[in-house]
């Protein structure tokens, strides 16, 4: 029975990331060469809090971001360094090392139209690419599929957010998938955006709350192809972190 | 421009400071001795980061960078029938050459536009779909040449 489950995980998980892949190598040659933007983006970011237990944890953050956007759709690959601090048995060790590589496809499923309304879909997968030896990562692929829909209001926009993420198949987890969900409401101001949203997911391990965080940042251009972005989170339950920052650069050409 | 890097060195100074900060202070509230806590915390912290980011949960770069990919989309699009115009005979037609060429100048103002618009961070929802509007009636005239044309 064992090998039965695991055969149905892998066929699961190979339904689940075969599209993404196909996708990403499938897109871009259909579409002319002069229809997306190709972007990067350096971001550093820092998150507190302790998650429901007795220990308060840090999590630094660096990522790089490469992707290839279009009016129908949009590819990303995410690539993170992680520094984690430790406070474990009265001894301090912080692992640092390359964490979780995180591959991303959306597609417009419902283009903008004359109401202001648009409706996207996106694949995810996240590989387990970190050492989990070190505690960066849980050593599982992790495959997501989201949806979004969109209003624009002049220069308000409102969206709402559900999605799922099938856990890879970790025994210390209470669950094998989290649902998400998020709303939230993006402003152009001054010359650039802000935004304030609401994201809440269930929680991957028991005996904490489902985590609900609220986020607020802005998106500010410089010139014609770079922009800087930030932004402030917290949690409102002891699931989620007590707070969080980032900071970050996007380019693209 | 001068003004915007000093805004982003500033801003990336306070978020590498406030990092290095907490950084000084790391371990200093734990209680120790809780290597499953650790564990389980460790792991909801990654879910949460890798959540997120897997989710897109910002998404505000993305919308950006898609009204800028679709109006060059536009442009382009534009080029290639002005191309399959000309390559289909209207090279000949003095009238035809001259409305070709007033489309290229339109389109050189639209470009200068938003390369302004951008520049200036004021790429609006407004001025896109005004711009966007303008070229849909450049396309338009193109696809209306290419018929006379055939």
């Amino acid at each position: 029975m064992p090998h039965l489950d695991i055969r149905a995980a892998n066929l699961g998980s190979a339904l689940i990331i075969a599209p993404i892949f196909m996708f990403m190598i499938g897109a871009p040659a259909a579409a002319s060469a002069n229809e997306g933007l190709t972007y990067y983006e350096m971001s550093a970011g820092y998150t507190t809090g302790d998650f429901g237990t007795t220990n308060r944890s840090d999590l630094y953050r660096i990522s790089a971001v490469f992707g290839y956007i279009t009016p129908r759709y949009d590819l990303s690959v995410t690539v993170p360094y992680l520094i984690l601090p430790e406070n474990g048995g009265g001894v301090k060790k912080t692992q640092n090392g390359p964490g979780d590589i995180i591959m991303r496809g959306g597609l417009e499923l419902l283009p903008e139209g004359l109401g202001g309304f648009s409706l996207g879909g996106s694949l995810a997968a996240k590989l387990p690419t970190a050492d989990q030896e070190k505690g960066l990562g849980t050593g599982e692929a992790d495959y997501g599929a989201f949806i979004s829909a969109r209003q624009r209001l002049y220069k308000t926009r409102l969206f709402i957010q559900l999605g799922y993420i099938a856990l890879g198949r970790t025994s210390s987890e209470a669950n094998k998938g989290v649902y998400l969900y998020g709303a939230g409401v993006w402003q152009i101001i001054f010359s650039g955006e802000i935004y304030v949203s609401f994201v809440g997911r269930k929680r991957a391990i028991a005996e904490v709350e489902d985590p609900q965080e609220i986020h607020a940042g802005f998106l500010y251009p410089l010139s014609a192809n770079h922009a800087i972005k930030g932004g402030v989170f917290t949690g409102l339950n002891n699931g989620g972190p007590d707070y969080g920052l980032t900071m970050g650069v996007v380019n693209w050409f | 421009m001068k003004k915007s890097a000093v805004i982003s060195i500033i801003m990336a100074g306070l978020a590498a400071g406030g990092a290095f900060a907490q950084m000084a202070g790391v371990g200093m509230g734990g209680n120790g001795g809780h290597m499953g806590d650790q564990q389980h915390q460790t792991g909801n912290m990654m879910s949460s980061e890798q959540s997120h980011q897997m989710m897109d949960s910002q998404m505000m770069n993305h919308e950006m960078m898609r009204d800028i990919s679709g109006m060059m989309g536009q442009m382009s699009e534009i080029i290639h029938k002005m191309t399959a115009t000309m390559d289909h005979g209207s090279g000949s037609n003095h009238d035809a050459m001259k409305e070709i060429g007033n489309m290229m100048r339109d389109l050189a103002a639209q470009m200068s536009e938003m390369s302004t618009h951008i520049e200036r961070g004021k790429m609006d929802q407004a001025t896109v779909k005004a711009m966007r509007g303008k070229m849909e009636l450049l396309i338009k005239k193109l696809d209306a040449m290419q018929k006379d044309g055939k």
